[in-house]
């Protein structure tokens, strides 16, 4: 019998880029990296687990936004093209790095998974969204969902229609496409307020996640912090982020990712190699990109770096798996002594920083979940519903409000390079309400016109903006999306008051911004 | 040869639209005639002219170049007529009002719009006042309470710069309820409210002191889960440190789309001055367009017209390159043995 548990969870999120009018989009490559070098991997490390009889537990948010991109199949083709290049330029570079065999190697490694990964995506008829499909329906996988399209919930809710189509919507995605209800929800960016509860009950949520001080500083005090789920007044369960795994993973001080023998992210063949020769693996436009191959280990802090070995970091990453399970045992032990229930710790952590930043992060998950189910009896992986399931008696307690952003306040989303922001969002949907009440059963044009409308709020709202206008990375294109999403909302609000509907532009628009097809803008009534 | 030369030209001549070129009728004169005629009738329109006369020799048909040239432009994709519909973002709304949020336990954010029917209206009411008066931000502490304006625990004002349309408000309290007045304020201590926010909450900044404890079963609302234990309420035991010895998480917590901000990075600290060189050589060459052609044993790709290039790179020491090709049949081989050698000397 096991003495505690743990819950993974996996946060698998990027907003929706989709630029049919380009046909080479630099943002559009962070799909594609995530499908090869995240989404993939990771499908792959379950494939195996469950061929080999491993029993494992695994929780992760697909979020709407990501769904929707997987299953669109203008991106789906785009990614295909994606890969096959990647197996192209691996080719040539298995050539180019015949004299020097510590590179070799790590090409041939590159070509060797490319080439397994284009056939997966294939079997999978290019929709990976099946894929994780299967290991839910096999129980291994507990999927839940997200915002609509990410959007930070406790910013929005002057305006609680707005908070509660994005739940709705994003439910009702899910259902569509992993054709069943999701019992749990990953708020946007961990974004608790209190109140928001009573909406994800309203749409059949069981259960959300909030960080370490979400619980730790709740009314009343939980008695056991984060290591058991609490009740929120209406019944919804809230878990708690646990502190110190997440920290052997995340820190980037102490943190297992920045292992020396790890390889180096920021060294890429796309930035080093003859211009006229990485040409056709670049951006169209000649921008130098990152391609995806990478041959040097972290070495140290300094610029000097040193060839990659994926021998040697496969050991590595053995190594940190035994390392965090064997702090996950002392940890169950200790906390068990004093519960009357099993302990559960929750280690959440962004599904990117597996495979696409930690090159060696999915598999370090293998070899820790065979670890887990193989070598010790202390503690087991767990779903949160499991957990529900088990101890349906809870401590009654109202979380506090908190985000897992810097200070685990709303600061990161809110501060003085986006707060214009919400203004116009704020607007926007006081105007989209105002109009669903007008037409509460609108037909033909008009009713698209107010479906795309309910669209273009949606994908204005995601949090990425704001998030990339923080940290100032591709600031202009975050700036360029929301005003382009805010401005096509104008234009259908004003055509729609003008009794005039513009409908080649609609044409194309509904098919630029083509989000959750499905939609339908009574969620703002 | 001639003949050839003659033929197409002809098969050029003819699909130039309303031209007879008889090449059955003998006389020279006719022929010229009727070749050269309606081309110049053809080339009235002015630009025609020009390309002819500046890149074609005469008798040249135009055509071809002149679609190669407007080839050159890369066509816009058809959606860019509807770009200037992406400008209708608009920057403010003609409406006074103000929206409060909370930021973090001790900072709120206000953002509002004053239009200049609402200016109108306080210059109306204030009179002579307005002039000398000044916009602020009245900050109400209105906790466990039904605010009517009047009833505030504390309040406090914060004078506001002209043209402002936000502010981060800083409160002294965490874990109460605000709400912020915009209006303009009257030496006279005369007031005109501009507009009244929305009330907020701020959250708390540190562990509860309250301890009461109620558990909740969840048998009713969570109908997928079958077990029932009775609802209990338990007495506190032990010390609520044990659990959690940190509050709250580590603040390199990272959040948002990961895919941008990644949590490992080593500072690169750039020295002073920084030169980065490589060698790469190119191996090409050209042979039977169904031949096999091999390096060190490998085999290479070979171009639709039988010509190959392939490059490595190049590392200092000795290289040998066997290069050899193998006609389809295989009756045929040839090799060629290269030798390659780099040294690199450093001078500091």
């Amino acid at each position: 019998m096991p003495k505690g548990y743990l819950a993974l969870v996996l946060h698998a999120h990027l907003p929706y880029i989709r630029h049919p009018e380009h046909e080479d989009f630099l943002e559009e490559d962070w799909f594609f990296e995530a499908i090869f070098e995240t989404y993939i991997p990771l499908l792959l490390v379950y494939e195996r687990l469950v061929e080999d009889g491993v029993d494992f537990r695994i929780t992760m948010s697909l979020t709407p936004p990501l769904i929707n991109m997987l299953a669109d199949p203008l991106l789906q083709d785009r990614a295909l093209k994606h890969i096959e290049k990647l197996i192209q330029l691996s080719e040539k570079e298995m050539r180019r790095t015949e004299f020097e065999q510590h590179f070799n190697n790590v090409a041939k490694m590159y070509n060797w998974k490319f080439n397994e990964y284009r056939a997966y995506f294939l079997k999978y008829n290019k929709n990976i969204v099946n894929w994780f499909k299967k290991f839910s329906d096999l129980g291994k996988l507990e999927i839940i969902t997200c915002g609509a399209t990410h959007g930070y919930l406790p910013l929005m809710r002057v305006n609680e229609k707005a908070v509660h189509a994005q739940i709705k919507v994003a439910v009702s995605c899910h259902k569509k496409h992993l054709g069943k209800q999701p019992n749990g929800i990953w708020l946007p960016e961990c974004a608790y307020y209190p109140g928001v509860e009573n909406i994800l009950k309203e749409n059949g949520i069981k259960f959300f996640f909030v960080d370490s001080h979400g619980l730790n500083y709740a009314k009343p005090r939980p008695r056991y912090g984060v290591f058991a789920p609490v009740f929120t007044r209406n019944g919804t369960a809230a878990f708690a982020r646990d502190i110190e795994s997440s920290k052997q993973v995340w820190s980037a001080k102490e943190g297992y990712p920045g292992d020396f023998y790890y390889r180096e992210f920021y060294r890429d063949v796309g930035f080093d190699l003859d211009y006229e020769y990485i040409k056709p693996f670049i951006n169209a436009d000649g921008l130098r990109t990152f391609t995806g191959m990478k041959y040097y280990r972290i070495t140290g802090s300094s610029d000097y770096k040193e060839a990659y070995d994926p021998l040697i970091a496969g050991h590595k990453a053995a190594e940190h798996a035994g390392n965090f399970l064997f702090n996950r045992e002392k940890q169950v032990e200790h906390l068990a002594k004093g519960m009357d229930r099993k302990p559960i710790i929750v280690a959440p952590y962004d599904a990117e920083l597996y495979g696409h930043w930690w090159y060696e992060g999915p598999q370090f998950l293998d070899f820790f979940l065979r670890k887990v189910f193989f070598d010790q009896d202390v503690f087991k992986t767990i779903t949160p519903s499991e957990y529900l399931k088990e101890y349906p008696t809870n401590q009654v307690c109202a979380p506090c409000e908190s985000s897992w952003g810097y200070k685990g306040t709303h600061e990161v989303w809110l501060e003085g390079s986006n707060d214009w922001l919400y203004r116009h969002l704020h607007k926007a949907a006081d105007r989209m309400c105002g109009l669903a009440e007008r037409f509460p059963n609108a037909h033909g044009t008009l009713r698209r016109a107010l479906n795309q409308m309910a669209r273009e709020l949606l994908l204005a709202q995601a949090s990425d903006w704001a998030f990339i206008m923080k940290t100032k990375t591709n600031v202009g294109y975050a700036i360029n999306e929301t005003k382009d999403h805010l401005s096509r909302f104008t234009k259908l609000y004003e055509d729609i008051n003008n009794n005039c509907i513009d409908l080649p532009w609609l044409n194309w628009i509904e098919y630029k911004d083509n989000i959750f097809p499905e939609i339908d803008y009574r969620a703002y009534l | 040869m001639v003949k050839k030369n003659s033929e197409s030209k002809n098969k050029k001549v003819k699909a130039l639209p309303a031209k007879k070129v008889n090449a059955g009728k003998p006389s020279k004169k006719t022929v010229k005639k009727a070749a050269s005629r309606p081309v110049r009738k053809k080339a009235k329109t002015p630009a025609l002219k020009k390309i002819l006369k500046k890149t074609l020799l005469p008798g040249v048909p135009a055509e071809i170049p002149v679609l190669e040239r407007k080839e050159e432009k890369k066509p816009l994709h058809p959606s860019h007529i509807y770009d200037k519909y992406d400008t209708m973002f608009q920057d403010s709304y003609g409406e006074t009002g103000i929206v409060l949020l909370p930021r973090d336990p001790y900072w709120l954010f206000a953002y509002w719009e004053v239009t200049p029917a609402s200016i109108e209206q306080a210059k109306k009411v204030l009179g002579n006042d307005f002039n000398s008066s000044k916009t602020i931000l009245r900050v109400y502490e209105i906790t466990n309470i039904i605010f009517n304006g009047r009833n505030a625990h504390s309040s406090f004002d914060i004078i506001l710069e002209n043209l402002l349309r936000s502010w981060y408000i800083n409160v002294p309290l965490s874990e109460k309820n605000w709400i912020v007045d915009i209006g303009i304020l009257a030496p006279s201590g005369k007031y005109f409210l501009l507009s009244r926010s929305n009330a907020v909450a701020t959250p708390a900044d540190s562990i509860s002191n309250t301890d009461y404890e109620e558990w909740m079963d969840s048998a009713e609302s969570w109908k997928m889960y079958t077990t029932r234990a009775g609802a209990n309420s338990k007495n506190r035991a032990g010390t609520c440190g044990i659990y959690g010895a940190e509050d709250r998480a580590f603040e390199a917590s990272s959040a948002g789309v990961s895919s941008l901000a990644g949590p490992v990075r080593f500072e690169n600290k750039a020295s002073a001055f920084w030169l980065k060189a490589g060698t790469e050589i190119i191996v090409y060459g050209a042979t039977e367009p169904d031949a096999r052609v091999t390096i060190n044993g490998n085999p290479v790709r070979l171009n639709a017209d039988g010509s190959f290039s392939t490059r490595f790179a190049l590392t200092d020491g000795l290289h040998l390159l066997d290069i050899s090709g193998r006609s389809a049949s295989g009756n045929y081989k040839k090799t060629f043995k290269l030798r390659v050698t780099q040294e690199t000397y450093k001078e500091e």
